[in-house]
């Protein structure tokens, strides 16, 4: 029973953790602008983010070994670093619009000064890294954030067309200006595909000491985890095409996002997404600030870990309280943490391929992982996503200049 | 939390009215298009201090009402320039 209910907790926690500013950020500009016709761009980006956190869990499980391990194995120093310079850069962006994001939220629930919400976010992350262990710092995030499954409640509820949303589900280039199209397109799958997930990931699977017996675990979480995680990406493009594509809406803040489930829900709509919002982007923030030690602890052969006590891993401490600190004061020159957000999903797809790669060449030798190499299925589905996200990742920064982030 | 929404939320979107007010020049417009572009961004300008209202009396029922039907209009004048040939 303690299994099934670590599993069931795993699983719920991946769900709750699936979503973050990115994803609220794109989804909804999606859904307001194309209204159902890039909801093929949804499955598309899970199975490929499936296929590469059951690889790289499937790694860690096997060899102990995290991502930026692999990197430095495989792709030797040079690559490697330059690697690590781009993974880091997209990181901390990524995790400095968290901080706003997490400001933002608090500021529409609260009502306080947007300044002196950011320094609270970034001490008090500080403070929960620092005081709970690895497999809470999950469970404090990810389980309110499940609180964002109202956006599957507010999609029923508005009754949709299920042939419109159905017909979603095939690429349609006619919807509009194909290259705001395509642009909201690499911004979806950009935001699926967020480089430091399989970082913490992986790193996560280490953390909480995953050997083979946790393989199954691992299948479950992806399989079940992000899948379902798949289904709330959907009602969150959904809601947006319904309440915001017919009043001509572009909901260019998160408050705006929100809004989505009050018209159909009323104020318990509005204060459940909230919550899960807060939650969520919290969860990322500590995510992306782990992961940026975890990254430069592991390609610089330093001790690493949560479980281990910070005296035990002093430069990895450092780190994750250096990248939260920068995170903090980058977001507090006054960027706008939603157009911070476009630009890192965009620009941190580019990083993508070179993580992905050794993760691949690892999970497909033989000599290193025995038993549990890849099969035919993995490694024809792990290619391919090779070179889909490769194309994705050359296309992504000719668009953000051609339609001017979006804006056209 | 609905009043503070309303307030934060308001000023937010008043803030986004008026840079986009600010960024339409009418100067920088082809000639036959320079009465449109004034026109809106006279809206923009008047969208934000609309919102702004709500920013500083969120718990004013009849100035919301007053705001939601004015905003009305302005997305409706917009529509109409927006569809004008």
């Amino acid at each position: 029973v303690s299994k099934a209910l670590g599993a069931l907790l795993g699983v719920l926690t991946a769900i709750g953790g699936f979503i973050e500013i990115g994803d609220l950020v794109f989804l909804g500009q999606a859904g307001a602008q194309f209204g159902y016709a890039l909801l093929w761009a949804i499955p598309l980006g899970i199975l490929g983010i499936g296929v590469f956190a059951e690889m790289s869990g499937r790694v860690a499980a096997t060899s102990g070994r995290p991502v930026f391990d692999l990197v430095r194995e495989r792709l030797g120093f040079g690559v490697g670093l330059i690697t690590l310079i781009a993974g880091q850069a997209m990181t901390l962006l990524t995790l400095a619009a968290e901080i706003g994001g997490v400001a933002i939220v608090l500021q529409l629930l609260f009502d306080l000064p947007n300044q002196l919400l950011i320094l609270g976010a970034g001490v008090a992350f500080l403070v929960l890294i620092w005081v709970l262990p690895f497999e809470w710092i999950e469970r404090v995030f990810s389980l309110p954030g499940l609180c964002l499954l109202v956006f599957v409640v507010a999609a029923i509820d508005l009754d949709p067309d299920w042939t419109a949303v159905g017909n979603g589900f095939v690429p349609n280039w006619d919807a509009g200006d194909p290259m705001l199209y395509a642009y909201y397109f690499v911004g979806i799958v950009a935001a699926t595909f967020m480089p430091y997930e399989i970082y913490f990931y992986s790193s996560g699977g280490v953390e909480e000491g995953w050997s083979r017996p946790h393989l199954r675990l691992n299948r479950l979480t992806v399989v079940f985890g992000w899948g379902l995680g798949a289904v709330l990406a959907t009602a969150i493009l959904i809601t947006a095409a319904q309440v915001f594509e017919p009043r001509g809406i572009e909901p260019e803040l998160l408050g705006t996002v929100a809004l989505g489930t009050q018209i159909p829900l009323g104020e318990a709509g509005l204060l459940l997404v909230l919550i899960g919002m807060l939650f969520a982007i919290g969860g990322a923030t500590a995510e992306t600030a782990l992961s940026g030690a975890y990254n430069i602890a592991q390609f610089l052969g330093w001790e690493w870990g949560k479980y281990k006590r910070p005296s035990g891993a002093p430069r990895f401490t450092f780190a994750w309280m250096a990248m939260l600190a920068a995170g903090t004061l980058i977001i507090l020159t006054g960027l706008d943490p939603v157009q911070l957000t476009e630009f890192a999903v965009v620009l941190g797809v580019v990083a993508v391929p070179f993580s992905y790669l050794p993760v691949l060449l690892a999970a497909g030798d033989p000599t290193y992982m025995g038993d549990q190499t890849n099969g035919q299925l993995q490694n024809t589905l792990g290619w391919f996503y090779f070179a889909f996200i490769s194309l994705v990742a050359v296309a992504a920064i000719p668009l953000l200049i051609v339609t001017n982030m979006g804006q056209g | 939390m609905k009043e503070s929404f309303a307030q934060v939320h308001a000023a937010e979107l008043a803030g986004s009215a008026a840079t986009a007010a600010e960024s339409i020049d009418p100067a920088l417009a082809a000639p036959r298009f320079e009465d449109a572009v004034t026109r809106l961004q006279s809206l923009a300008e008047r969208a934000s201090v609309a919102l702004r209202g709500i920013e500083t009396e969120p718990r004013n029922p009849t100035l919301l009402r007053r705001t939601v039907d004015e905003l009305d209009r302005l997305a409706s004048s917009a529509e109409r320039i927006a569809s004008s040939p």
